[in-house]
This record gives structure tokens, sequence and C-alpha cells, in this order.
């Protein structure tokens, strides 16, 4: 089967391996701008809005970068007891 | 102290008081206290500085296992450093906020990359950077055995693609980054570039690599 077939094909599937090599195919910011952006994204997302939709270039940039994504995860997870206010 | 209509943080009080009191502050006062002058600012830079140590001890608690060797004492000093290092950032670019956030959650964010970084580099010193590619089984994280051998073949055509597409520099920098996962910023500071920098390359690497395995002609034919 020629490769690029079977690479279609296998993005599709179960195992995420080369997706996470490859990164992101949508559109993205660089790493600068996602930091520019990132207090505002997670504070949105802190509250529920739907960033992922919204801002599509953020979130395919937190999908492609790890130390981005680190730094969104953290932010998130210590700003959310008081964005919900417990 | 900051103009505020709760009470401000109280000396002493533990971080979780800061931290909750701290974002209940506005953040005009915020800004307003910390381009004022003499006590007024002071006070507000002491105040940004305990609350910055709040996420950077947060951070550094979380990350222990990654840091097995330090004791508590240095990850405390790191979480200072960290802090500090956050501080300085945030006082040059006070211009830069422009309130489309709370201000503590700007300010966070500061710390947050800080002491993420200091982990990282911590994590890798005296590590060398690896130049060549991780043992291929471990990407195979859940390989059924039908997929398993068009795997195999997916992995040595991107194998093949890093060989024939990739400049001399993009092959670097996607090995160590996307191959063997060192850290973006710790790759930066060994090859005196930006992150902003190698993620562009990255990209473009990335790039190269999906347009060659979505190729007709991408290989398989040699590979059989």
């Amino acid at each position: 089967m020629a490769v690029g077939r079977m690479f279609r094909r296998t993005r599709k599937r179960e195992t995420r391996w080369l997706e996470r090599l490859l990164g992101p195919t949508e559109a993205e910011v660089g790493c600068d701008e996602c930091f520019d952006r990132l207090d505002r994204y997670v504070e949105l997302e802190a509250t529920g809005v739907d960033v992922a939709s919204r801002f599509p270039m953020m979130r395919a940039h937190l999908e492609g970068c790890p130390a981005c994504k680190e730094e969104h995860d953290e932010l998130l997870a210590f700003i959310k007891p008081h964005v919900s206010g417990t | 102290m900051l103009d505020t209509s709760r009470p401000a943080p109280r000396p002493h009080a533990s971080e979780r008081d800061v931290t909750r009191d701290s974002w209940e502050v506005s953040s005009v006062a915020w800004v307003t206290a910390l381009r004022a002058t003499g006590s007024e600012r002071d006070a507000a830079v002491e105040e940004l500085l305990r609350l910055l140590l709040s996420a950077t001890r947060f951070v550094l608690a979380r990350r222990r296992r990654v840091l097995p060797s330090f004791p508590r004492e240095t990850l405390d000093d790191l979480a200072q450093e960290a802090a500090h290092d956050a501080l300085v950032e945030i006082l040059a670019k006070l211009d830069e906020y422009r309130g489309e956030s709370k201000f503590t959650t700007w300010a966070w964010k500061f710390a947050f990359y800080e002491a993420l970084e200091t982990i990282r580099r911590r994590s890798w010193m005296g590590r060398e950077i690896p130049s060549e590619e991780a043992d291929s089984t471990s990407f195979a994280y859940a390989l059924s055995p039908e997929g398993a051998l068009e795997q195999r073949e997916l992995l040595e055509a991107l194998r093949r693609g890093i060989d024939s597409e990739l400049t001399a520099h993009q092959r670097r920098v996607f090995v160590a980054l996307a191959l063997n996962e060192v850290p973006i910023d710790v790759l930066a500071e060994r090859e005196g570039t930006t992150r902003g920098a190698l993620y562009k390359t990255l990209h473009d690497a990335r790039r190269r690599l999906r347009s060659y395995l979505a190729a007709p002609t991408s290989g398989c034919e040699d590979a059989a």
C-alpha cells in the first residue's frame, strides 16, 4: 500500500504517535504570540468558554508545543478555583 | 496599599488566602499601585512578589518527582528565584498589560513560565542533547498486531523523510524536540536562540514531513 494512503488512514485511527511527532495540521500561532494571549485564553477557558473553537490557532499551537501546553495547563489549574469561587 | 473594596491581603496569611485576596483586587488598582512611587509602590511590589511565589511554589510542588534529588529547601530556593525573575519581567513589561484578563492572571503566566523553564533546565542539567533518533519502539504505544506492520512502514518512511527532506538544522531540531522530547527552552539555551525561532523551524520541518508522507511516491516501494 502506498505510504501516502497509509499515512492518511493511520491519522484517523487510535494511534497518536505520528500525529504527535508531526504536530497540528491547522494554522497556528507561534510561542511568542501564544504567551501573549495565554492569560485571556486561560481565563475564558476557566469560565467555560469554548476557547478551542473561538481561538483555533491557539488551540493548534497548544497541541503542537509541549512547553506552551505545560504552561497553559498549570495556569488553568491554578486560576480555576478562583474563577469558580471555590 | 492597594485601593480595593476588599481588605488587602493580611500579613502572614496563608498562600491560599493571599491568592484569593489578590484575585479580588482590581486590575486597575494593581497597575496604579505598581506605577506609584515610594511606600505605595514598595508595598505593591512586595505583595506581587508574594503572589508570584504562591504560583512558583505551586508548580514546583507539583513537579517534585521530576527533581527527586533536590531537597525541599532547594526547591523553595528555585521557587523564590523564579518568582523574582517573573517580578523583574512583569515590572519591565507593565506597559504591555492591556487589561484583557485580570492583572493577577497576566502576572501569574510569567511566574509559571519562569518556574517551568527552571524545572526543565534543571532536569536536563548535565545531559547531552540527543542527536540520533530515539528507539522506534518508544513510538509503538499501542500497536495492534494488524496495524504494526503498516506502522513500521510509516516509521521507516518517516526516517527516510527526515534524511531526504529536511535541512541539517531542521533535522537536528526535529530529532531533538519531536523524537527525543528535549524541552524547547533547553534546546534554545544550548543553541543560543529563542523558543519562537526553534518552534518555527520545527513547524517547517513537520510541514515538509507531512507533505512527504502524504505524497503517493513517499518511498514505500523502496522499503518493500
